[in-house]
């Protein structure tokens, strides 16, 4: 599914931007209001589900990076037992965790055991990273948040959503739509990723 | 007080700044901790522990602890990279190597 080995950052690159689009999402994270939970997020999704999701992600990466194969029911699949007692607390200790993981020092080097078969771990945190930073879009725009991304996190996902085939991966990534060139470049991410930026 | 070990801090603001303060007064010189693990100790998430020490960290060694990822947060980077080598604390590509050096064990 992805031809192309992640040659346009080094290891050292890819931690910091992991890093910057974990603190992006918590940032986003940090900001939901107490009544906002159960607002929709994404078709189906409510903004507790967004989170969980990323929640759960996140839960995967040290047990991936250890060379664990993917199996269901490895984690919970519940929303409220990914997020626990405290939504942020549930975010923030998951992802601590998995930025742990990413740094150990031949984390990068290693091949993790995906759904869809071995992936090289530098391809593995550039897709966590620019899920991070669409999901950071969706959770603000869901929030009335702060829909401004990162720069270079927008760039960084930018390469990665040119690697994903033209019609989207069913159930992960949805179908590009139609954008400009000349349009900015977080309006061209999110139309990578299926969403129109309004 | 709190007792250490029930991982639940439910007091005021200035006692989880206390608990973090108490913690980080706590680790030797050329060890380093993270956000997270201190919060762990304590029973608070990794930002709770980095508000605590930037608004008065001052009288404890608070670039003794720095992010999951050995990295120093931007607005002390250099001064803090500069106190930590001074303790001898390895770093690689600008993080602190917390295989060698992390507290607690």
């Amino acid at each position: 599914m992805f031809t192309e080995t992640m040659a346009d950052f080094s290891p050292v690159e890819l931690l910091e931007l992991f890093q910057r689009a974990q603190n992006q999402f918590t940032d986003r994270v940090d900001a939901v209001a107490p009544d906002q939970w159960e607002d929709e997020s994404l078709p189906g999704w409510t903004v507790a589900d967004l989170v969980a999701h990323l929640v759960s992600e996140a839960l995967w990466v040290p047990p991936l990076l250890a060379g664990e194969p993917y199996a269901e029911g490895r984690f919970p699949e519940d929303t409220s037992d990914l997020l626990g007692d405290d939504p942020f607390t549930g975010w923030e200790s998951a992802a601590d965790n998995a930025l742990s993981a990413f740094a150990e020092d031949d984390a990068l080097q290693r091949t993790v055991h995906l759904e869809r078969g071995p992936t090289p771990a530098t391809q593995y945190i550039l897709e966590m990273t620019a899920d991070l930073t669409v999901h950071a879009w969706d959770l603000a725009r869901a929030t009335d948040g702060d829909t401004d991304l990162d720069g270079e996190l927008v760039t960084a996902a930018l390469i990665f959503g040119e690697q994903l085939p033209e019609g989207g991966v069913p159930g992960l990534f949805d179908p590009p739509l139609d954008v400009s060139s000349a349009a900015p470049p977080q309006v061209r991410l999110l139309a990578r990723f299926g969403r129109k930026a309004t | 007080m709190t007792p250490a070990d029930d991982g639940a801090v439910s007091d005021p603001v200035l006692d989880v700044d206390e608990a973090v303060f108490d913690v980080v007064d706590r680790i030797p010189p050329g060890r380093v901790s993270t956000y997270g693990a201190i919060g762990r100790l304590i029973g608070v998430g990794p930002r709770r522990v980095a508000r605590a020490l930037s608004s008065g960290g001052g009288a404890v060694p608070w670039y003794r602890v720095v992010r999951a990822d050995g990295s120093a947060a931007e607005p002390v980077r250099v001064r803090q990279l500069e106190l930590l080598a001074a303790e001898g604390v390895p770093m690689r590509d600008g993080r602190v190597v917390l295989s060698a050096v992390g507290w607690p064990d």
